[in-house]
């Protein structure tokens, strides 16, 4: 059994690594010393020792007690590798300061922003990259799971907190288990990072901003319920309180570290959501602090 | 006997011219996959967006340039074809033109490649003249030289 495990835990590292094969070997290779589950970021800045976020803390990504570097041309080749060879089928997203893989790990980039009358045309010269480790949690929503069906219904869900401490997690565990339910789902995976994938009752709408996905999506796609991440805005927050009010459930994000930052959002209001799942900062992605129903009472 | 050993030589001598023509028939086939390779390029990078190794795997696993463009994209060691049918100017044409694309966004890309366009039009149709006219060539000089043999047999 423990050896059966071994082979279980090696398969899914390594599979897990082959996620990552835009990355130079030496890094890689460093890499495998770590234990992967934990790793939460990569942060690569040229010609300075890379950075991991392990377990919520930053330390250098050491090999054989050394660090690791990257030069400029190994930086621009991750880029180069991560797009495929092709930054034009990725410049829409480059042009909002990240790019999410074919494998679904979203990568954000810094360099020279280049503008042309006033708009972003693309970020050249990178500088430096944060790679932002997903973690599909079988059963990393099961806490929440019952306080978010309610009579057969799907309650119109925030989940809150700041940025890193598995939001997304949750979220993509909630979908399959919204599936097996059998409701009618709409993914707005603006990021490329939702995808686990194909589900029965899902339909996608990938690296769709909120705006079309909202207003097209939910006319074409008639779900009776939207799955998204991160409201930053008032349009977002505008979009998905149309939505609920038009009979759609929801169930989205949001960053704030607590309850009051929230109240404190100037596009908050209150009796859209009721129920409110606030995530707690440990060391394993995702889990829960408090959830707490429309009134702000705790369940 | 020697009118048959005669005929046989220009058979042989015609076959010969033909084989050896091959090169200018392989060149037109190449010149005219990367135009097409080119077209659909431009057309990806405008309206789908699709991603270089998207395209090169639609590619058929037949024919020497999609050879050439698929071992770009999927072969790790990244050792680049070369071909005897091109000339060196021409391979450091190709390699120049497949380091430099992708490097950029839609418009810059469309740019560089319009740029190109007419280059390798011009390819394009240069190698296919020279394909009717050395093919034919080829053929005239190997049947002459069969029967250049076939006299001095008889």
């Amino acid at each position: 059994m423990v050896i059966l495990n071994y082979f279980k835990t090696y398969f899914i590292l390594m599979q897990e690594i082959e996620k990552l094969n835009f990355l130079p070997n030496k890094i890689i290779t460093a890499l495998k010393n770590y234990n992967l589950e934990k790793i939460f970021e990569i942060r690569i800045r040229k010609n300075q020792p890379i950075i991991l976020n392990y377990c919520g803390k930053y330390k250098k990504l050491l090999f054989l007690n050394s660090n690791v570097v990257i030069s400029g041309q190994e930086l621009n080749d991750i880029i180069a590798l991560a797009t495929e060879h092709s930054i034009y089928a990725y410049n829409e997203q480059i042009k909002k300061g990240f790019l999410t893989t074919k494998q679904g790990i979203r990568i954000g980039l810094a360099g020279d922003c280049v503008f042309e009358e006033g708009n972003i045309i693309t970020i050249k010269n990178f500088s430096s990259i944060n790679i932002r480790i997903p973690h599909y949690v079988k059963g990393a929503s099961n806490k929440i799971f019952p306080f978010i069906i309610n009579n057969g219904k799907v309650e119109n869900t925030l989940i809150i907190s700041p940025a890193g401490l598995g939001k997304t997690t949750i979220l993509k565990d909630l979908i399959s288990k919204i599936d097996r339910l059998g409701f009618q789902t709409l993914v707005i995976d603006e990021r490329g990072e939702l995808f686990v994938e194909e589900y029965l009752n899902v339909d996608y709408l990938k690296h769709c901003d909120k705006n079309f996905a909202f207003t097209l999506g939910l006319r074409s796609l008639s779900p009776r319920v939207v799955i998204f991440d991160e409201i930053i805005d008032k349009l977002d927050w505008l979009l998905a309180e149309k939505a609920i009010f038009s009979g759609v459930n929801i169930i989205g994000t949001i960053h704030a570290n607590n309850l009051n930052d929230l109240l404190n959002k100037s596009y908050f209001k209150k009796n859209v959501f009721n129920r409110y799942v606030f995530i707690k900062n440990c060391n394993s992605p995702g889990q829960i602090q408090e959830i707490l129903d429309g009134d702000f009472k705790i369940l | 006997m020697n009118v048959l050993c005669g005929i046989i030589a220009i058979c042989l001598c015609t076959f010969i011219g033909y084989y050896l023509s091959g090169r200018w028939t392989d060149r037109k086939i190449f010149y005219s996959d990367f135009l097409s390779f080119h077209n659909t390029l431009l057309k990806e990078i405008e309206f789908s967006k699709k991603s270089l190794p998207e395209i090169a795997e639609t590619l058929s696993n037949d024919k020497d340039f999609n050879k050439y463009v698929k071992n770009i994209y999927f072969n790790e060691q990244g050792k680049i074809l070369k071909f005897k049918y091109l000339t060196a100017d021409e391979i450091k044409f190709l390699e120049d033109y497949f380091l430099k694309i992708g490097k950029s966004n839609s418009q810059v890309e469309n740019g560089f490649l319009n740029s190109l366009t007419d280059e390798i039009t011009n390819k394009s149709t240069q190698s296919a003249i020279n394909e009717v006219k050395y093919k034919k060539l080829y053929i005239k000089i190997g049947f002459l030289l069969g029967l250049m043999l076939f006299i001095l047999l008889i």
